[in-house]
């Protein structure tokens, strides 16, 4: 009877053993996992959907197994080999091309393998090498959607990706509509004029220009200002308006064309310039690109005729600062009286 | 006297009788008494044989554990033989290496001490046995959970995994005769099991635009949230720095950019951008305008260029800047821009400058005089990067937002018109 219970408690070890085997061998999962590559990634020159981009795979091959090709496989839904592949829509790597490749070198594209999105390139079948890789791919159409897209990466023995694979892992990258900054410049025309301005006519004052008694002998001078600026792309324009000096039906009569002062002679005129003689004025300042018309640009030299431009830009501007010198001289037979005119400064910009 | 006689050789033939029906009774039941014979030994009872490991050639702590039975006996000498099968001849394919050297340990025993050898097994095998040698034979009987443990580098597994062994435990009363309790105990050798999981790389990126100004309101749980393409950065008078957000009132969108992220990358993400050229210039322009370096009539705006500078009113610029990591959205780890605990760095070129790294660059609407923050912008389509995790100690990104200001400035001379710029950002993860 003992030994009968010794025979029975042997066998329950024994089956008991046998489970546990048997247990091992269905959980324990047999085959070897293929080692992750390692420093993983993916540049895309452009994240735009749908446009034409590089794509620049870097990875570090972790074994020295033997490698004929590399498989990049796009996916949108997963990075995981397990799970089937679906492809992003858009998407199209056929027309790649391998532009550089360094560390594991020697690949071209596989055309018979790849696919619209699957890259596979492929080499005569060599040992890896355990050193930093990369890859660079040309005219690759991306996604047409703004989503991540997933790259599954494996390296194969064969020379077509076909077979078990070695290594693997995924990148990942993600195309997004491109960030659009608007602005608006509205358009602008700052003019000012009076007997002194500012530059960036923050400031004017003064109106009125008395030359007092006029003389025979020497000439009567006088000056106002007037600036802008304007951001007309065709710049902008300033013309004056109005008559010579009148009193009554007399008048001092206009010099029609540049003149020089000649005392004891009738002339009224104006210029936009620095003069000596007599002396009045100063020539133009400001950084802008407005100058004065030729015909008021001569220093000692005075016009007036109505309507014409003093001075002009022909692109946007920024402020210029202009002196109208007044020159007014009158001869002995010159009628007496109260002489004055009053003129406009117009500036006049297209847009 | 001869009455005597006959009377005592009378018992003394009874005697002699009773002595020989002895000797028949006891030859009848010999079997059952006869010591020394192995099977006939009790069994040892709750045997168990504990091992520290199941991996093949590792080094293990064998223990056996057993209860011996009311049977009297003393306990001197225990023998333990390491065998492929529970009986029968020993082989030893499947079994341990027992190291030269071994220690035993022995408790619930009335005493401990014992010399522990290895000796070749009584069934067969080589260096397959261990010999217990009690110092004090000890009274065996009814033991519950005798214990024999033996030191962790006394035993190293067989090399082949999942293979079945067996020690076949013997005790004697004296130095190997007499078996007084014996018992087998099975063990094995396994195959490691290893657990493998994946995280599945992860990478979303997104750009819109957010009406969020500051670090410290979600702009939204994750990139779901985030809509928009453009920034309209208003009207711009040459007296001001227009930056986003810019009130409706002054012709903006009241919008930020924002760029966020989420990835799992163990080696960090890199965020960066590239302005769109448009007929050769990646700078806020009127479309299809001819740009001329940095004169200011030319219906293109100066670029700040990849060094920042704050901006004056009136001097012609654009340029852009991260004000700030908004991590409100970040739920997997603890994040706060203000406290400076945040995994997505603003590159040093696009932080705002002089402000030190956690703080948020306030400009917005219409700023006169001079900026507080710094603007860059790259106009030449060159990817610049803004924003890292790769430098951060802990590299993952969970949907940390990159709020970007864009602002602008205009000089009395540049030319009116709509402008227009885009940029394309791009997120470049390295698992």
């Amino acid at each position: 009877m003992r030994g009968f219970l010794h025979k029975i408690n042997l066998a329950l070890h024994e089956t008991q053993t046998l489970l546990a085997i048997v247990a091992s061998v269905l959980f324990i999962h047999a085959p070897a996992l293929a080692a992750s590559l390692d420093s993983r990634s993916v540049a895309i020159s452009t994240a735009i959907p749908g446009a034409t981009a590089q794509h620049a795979f870097a990875i570090t091959v972790p074994s020295v197994a033997v490698m004929g090709s590399i498989v990049f496989e796009y996916c949108s839904n997963s990075p995981l080999n397990e799970i089937p592949c679906s492809a992003p829509a858009g998407l199209d790597v056929s027309a790649a091309i391998l532009n550089d490749q360094t560390g594991n070198i020697g690949f071209a594209i596989d055309p018979g393998s790849t696919t619209a999105n699957m890259l596979v390139i492929t080499r005569p079948p060599l040992p890896g090498l355990i050193v930093p890789s990369s890859y660079v791919f040309e005219d690759i159409v991306n996604p047409s959607g703004a989503s991540s897209t997933f790259v599954r990466i494996r390296t194969y023995g064969s020379t077509d990706g076909t077979g078990a694979h070695n290594d693997s892992g995924s990148v990942a990258f993600a195309t997004n509509q491109p960030l659009n900054v608007d602005a608006f410049v509205p358009p602008h025309l700052t003019f000012c004029s009076g007997i002194t301005v500012a530059l960036d006519c923050t400031d004017a004052s003064g109106f009125y220009i008395n030359l007092s008694e006029l003389s025979k002998a020497t000439a009567n001078t006088g000056a106002s200002q007037y600036s802008g600026a304007s951001n007309d792309p065709s710049g902008y324009n300033v013309t004056v308006l109005g008559v010579t000096m009148t009193s009554g039906n007399n008048t001092i009569p206009e010099l029609s064309s540049p003149s020089p002062s000649l005392p004891g002679t009738s002339q009224f005129g104006i210029n936009l310039r620095a003069n000596s003689s007599p002396a009045v004025g100063q020539d133009v300042i400001g950084p802008g690109t407005a100058t004065a018309d030729t015909s008021y640009n001569l220093s000692n030299n005075f016009m007036f005729q109505p309507g014409t431009s003093l001075s002009s830009s022909s692109l946007s501007t920024e402020f210029n600062l202009f002196t109208v010198s007044y020159l007014v001289n009158v001869s002995a037979n010159q009628a007496p009286g109260i002489y004055n005119t009053t003129l406009t400064f117009l500036a006049t910009a297209a847009f | 006297m001869s009455k005597y006689w006959f009377r005592q050789k009378a018992r003394a033939k009874r005697l002699e009788a009773l002595i020989y029906a002895t000797i028949l009774m006891l030859s009848v039941f010999s079997p059952v008494f006869m010591p020394g014979v192995a099977h006939a030994a009790p069994t040892l009872t709750e045997r168990e044989l504990q091992s520290t490991s199941a991996r093949p050639s590792q080094t293990t702590d064998l223990t056996w554990i057993f209860d011996t039975t009311a049977d009297v006996a003393n306990i001197d000498h225990i023998e333990i033989e390491f065998c492929d099968t529970p009986l029968g001849t020993c082989t030893i394919v499947n079994t341990p290496t027992i190291a030269v050297s071994l220690t035993a340990t022995l408790t619930n025993f009335t005493s401990g001490g014992n010399t522990a050898s290895r000796q070749s097994g009584d069934n067969g095998g080589t260096d397959n046995q261990i010999l217990i040698d009690k110092t004090t034979a000890d009274a065996g009987a009814s033991k519950d959970e005798a214990t024999i443990s033996l030191s962790p580098t006394d035993i190293t597994n067989n090399a082949v995994a999942n293979k079945s062994y067996y020690t076949r435990m013997r005790i004697y009363s004296d130095t190997g005769t007499t078996l007084v309790w014996e018992g087998v105990f099975a063990q094995s050798t396994s195959q490691t099991l290893t657990v493998n999981a994946r995280v599945q790389e992860n990478l979303v990126f997104c750009v819109g635009s957010t009406t969020i100004n500051d670090a410290t309101t979600t702009p939204g749980a994750d990139c779901s949230a985030i809509t928009g393409t453009t920034v309209d950065i208003g009207n711009v008078e040459s007296g001001f720095t227009n930056v986003s957000p810019v009130a409706t009132g002054n012709g903006g969108s009241n919008v930020n950019g924002i760029a966020m992220v989420r990835t799992n990358a163990l080696n960090g993400v890199v965020v960066s951008y590239k302005s769109i050229l448009n007929n050769s210039s990646g700078t806020l322009k009127v479309a299809g305008a001819a740009c001329s370096g940095v004169v200011v009539t030319d219906q293109c705006f100066n670029a700040q260029g990849t060094t920042p500078g704050t901006f004056t009113a009136g001097t012609e610029k654009f340029g852009m800047v991260v004000a700030g990591v908004n991590c409100v959205s970040a739920t997997a780890y603890t994040c706060n821009f203000g406290s400076g605990s945040y995994n997505l760095v603003r590159d040093v070129d696009y932080d705002g400058g002089a402000a030190p790294n956690n703080t948020y660059v306030s400009d917005s609407n219409m700023v006169s005089g001079t900026t507080t923050g710094q603007y860059a912008w790259d106009a030449t389509a060159a990817a610049d990067t803004i924003a890292s995790s790769a430098g951060s100690a802990t590299k993952v990104v969970d949907d940390e937002a990159l709020i970007l200001k864009f602002a602008v400035t205009a000089s009395a001379a540049t030319p009116t018109g709509s402008y227009t710029v885009q940029a394309d950002f791009i997120a470049t993860a390295t698992f």
